[in-house]
């Protein structure tokens, strides 16, 4: 016993160790693709037309009123010395006031990022729990009836628009059937049962072509898997398909599997901007659309900049739960 | 078939047939095999590539079933008492893993790379043993330092891609074994190693069977390794059993032009000039009706090729296939 538990322990302090190093190297490897994104995000007003200035101070303003705001907004600066400034506030996530409604925009994205980040998580994870069984099934027994089934179903899931799916489940669901509210949001600290309630039919439409091509990914990879020659010597030892599949399959199919998923999960945010417009909820795809049409740059920033935080973030544990799942990684 | 006492018989397999698919159709590769194998006998199977051996020993222990490319038509597979091809998929893995284990032809890929090795070897023991996971992986310790793997207690933490192709066959030995098998199939276990690992393979192999005193069916293309640790032999050709006996009678006096050409193509010490049988063996699905090595025989006559010849048992546990045998005298090799 004492024996076993050393064994373990000596494991998770392994684990532990190549886990940071892991992380480490991969936000090291990060850092000039995050300078490439703030420098984007820096100069998306000089991308956008239009002054801002002319925006903010209105159809009445002076010249001198302009001037004045330009002045304000440090925008009479020369670039590098702007792009120091800014960045200095970014990575305190400081941008500055909204141009259009003049409140702090970290807040303003702070009150909505729940929405966003719920229903991506969700939407995922209805993606994973629906796609990965379905495509293990379907791989069980390629060309049975299952597997037909189930492609068919995936194509079919990969080929519907989300918008549609989603204004068909708030149609029938919602309005014609009245089991599930077809608009709003409550907040997960208000109540988590509505929280969860809210967020089914939106979950479902943002989730359904990520369960599709999920299912797709996990069937072709386990069926590659399937023919593999370890597979043989797993069935040689007279071991049922649970642990075959499940254990000696399923581990080495995972990997291109959890990376499908992670990249899901950053189409899911682009989603999830219709969606929730769809829904009524009060997310950051309404917030980005307003500040987009009013040049209202601060926030557009702030929400280029959560939501690549947001993608790289996804990758970097990715990147580190698949180099946990392949021992030929962790030791090269 | 052979005068065998049946208990001592370990294996007996009985007019095995397996298909494969070809892009014409099923194709019948490995046609009505039998073999005995007696416990503590190592039964060498020799022949050719794509010969049917690999898929006769497919077929002994239960996996063809799950081959959507290949399929057994027919036959008996006797353990004991007990016809493997007549079980369902649970009865069959309560035999597999336990009673009968196979080494496979690729170390490099046999293993699973995301597994430790002692996981890999303890599996069938808690599998079907019900052992702990603790026992399991003494045990497992156990097989490693048997099948000659240094620093066992160490080295059974590591996974398959830390040791060489010598090494994982080693480990495979170790999985094979961990359950004591009745019969132990080993597919050219040395055929994918070095000269010195072979031999070093070899050596192993014969001290476990004399210790655990199991069956083995040993494969092989070449009669030297036959000669070196076999007791019987059973050569294949085109998917026939064409010739079997012991393997001192088969090498010293071979009754089939097949087998005397194999043994004159075995590299000698001196320096005889190499020989080798020319042509090449006919592809799955491309038989003749007649005898199928009759277009590379140099005793070849009409009657071989009119129509089929059966395998022939003679009273001292031989079996040839071949119309003429009896007017033949061929060479062996001392
Ligand atoms: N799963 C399969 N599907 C289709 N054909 C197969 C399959 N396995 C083997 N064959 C074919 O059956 C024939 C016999 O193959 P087998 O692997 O038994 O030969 P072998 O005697 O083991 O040869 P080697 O010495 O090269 O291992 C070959 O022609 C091979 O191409
Ligand atoms: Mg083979």
């Amino acid at each position: 016993m004492a024996h076993r538990g050393n064994g373990g322990d000596l494991r998770a302090g392994g684990f532990v160790v190549s886990l940071i190093r892991v992380a480490f190297a991969r936000l090291l490897a990060a850092i000039p693709m995050m300078i490439l994104v703030s420098l984007i995000i820096f100069s998306i007003p000089y991308f956008i037309p239009g002054d801002p200035a002319f925006t903010i101070a209105g159809p009445n303003a002076t010249m001198d009123d302009i001037a004045r705001i330009r002045s304000d907004l440090g925008l009479d600066r020369p670039i590098p010395g702007q792009y120091i400034a800014w960045l200095g506030n970014a990575v305190t996530l400081d941008f500055g006031d909204s141009y259009l409604v003049g409140r702090d925009v970290r807040t303003m994205i702070g009150e909505r990022m729940e929405v966003m980040l719920s229903l991506a998580l969700l939407s995922t994870l209805f993606a994973g729990l629906i796609g990965i069984p379905l495509g293990i099934i379907a791989a069980s027994r390629i060309g049975g009836v299952r597997d037909r089934l189930a492609v068919g179903s995936a194509s079919m899931g990969v080929a519907i628009p989300n918008y549609w799916l989603a204004a068909i489940l708030v149609t029938y669901l919602a309005v014609e059937w009245g089991w599930f509210p077809a608009a709003g949001y409550v907040r997960i600290g208000d109540d988590p049962g509505q929280w969860l309630w809210h967020l089914i039919l939106p979950t479902i439409a943002l989730g359904a072509i990520s369960a599709a091509e999920v299912t797709r990914q996990t069937r072709g990879m386990m069926a590659q898997t399937m023919n593999l020659d370890y597979i043989r010597t797993a069935r040689m030892k007279g071991l049922p398909p649970r642990i075959v599949i499940g254990k000696h399959a399923l581990k080495n199919a995972a990997i291109p599997v959890i990376t499908a998923l992670g990249l899901q999960l950053t189409i899911v945010l682009g989603g999830s901007v219709i969606v929730e417009q769809i829904f009524g909820m009060p997310g950051l795809g309404e917030l980005a659309i307003t500040a987009v049409l009013g040049r209202d740059i601060p926030v557009i920033q702030g929400i280029v900049l959560l939501t690549t935080v947001v993608a790289v973030s996804t990758n970097l544990l990715v990147d580190i739960v698949t180099s946990h799942l392949d021992p030929r990684v962790v030791i090269s | 078939m052979t005068v065998q006492d049946s208990a001592t018989t370990a294996l007996r397999v009985k007019e095995l047939c397996v298909d494969v698919a070809t892009p014409e159709g099923w194709a019948t590769v490995v046609e009505d095999v039998s073999l005995a194998v007696d416990v503590g006998e190592i039964h060498g199977l020799v022949g050719e590539s794509g010969s049917g051996k690999s898929l006769t020993a497919m077929a002994i222990m239960g996996l063809i079933t799950h081959s959507q490319s290949a399929r057994v038509t027919g036959g008996e597979v006797l353990l004991g008492d007990v016809d493997l091809l007549k079980l369902s998929n649970r009865d069959l893995r309560r035999h597999q893993g336990k009673d009968l284990a196979m080494v496979f032809q690729e170390p490099m890929t046999s293993l699973n790379p995301a597994f430790t090795v002692a996981d890999q070897i303890g599996e069938s023991i808690r599998y079907h043993l019900g052992a702990s996971r603790k026992e399991a992986r003494e045990r497992s310790i156990e097989l490693l330092e048997e099948v000659g793997i240094a620093d066992a207690r160490r080295r059974c933490n590591d996974y398959p891609h830390q040791f060489s192709g010598g090494m994982r066959q080693r480990v495979m030995l170790a999985v094979a074994l961990a359950c004591e098998p009745r019969l132990l199939i080993a597919d050219e276990p040395t055929t994918a190693l070095d000269v010195t690992v072979q031999a070093q393979m070899l050596e192993l192999i014969r001290s476990l069977v004399e210790r655990h005193g199991m069956a083995v069916i040993f494969i092989t293309h070449d009669l030297g390794v036959i000669a070196e640790i076999c007791d019987r032999t059973t050569v294949f050709y085109a998917g026939q059993v064409i010739e079997s006996g012991l393997v001192g009678e088969v090498i010293k006096g071979p009754r089939h032009p097949y087998t005397e050409g194999l043994l004159r193509s075995v590299p000698a010490d001196d320096d005889l000039p190499l020989w080798w049988i020319d042509g090449s063996p006919p592809l799955p699905g491309q038989v003749s009706s007649g005898c199928r090595f009759s277009p590379r025989c140099e005793y070849s006559k009409n009657e071989c090729d009119t129509h089929a010849v059966p395998l022939r048992l003679s009273a001292d546990g031989r079996a040839i296939r071949c119309a003429l045998a009896d007017d033949l005298s061929l060479n062996g090799r001392d």
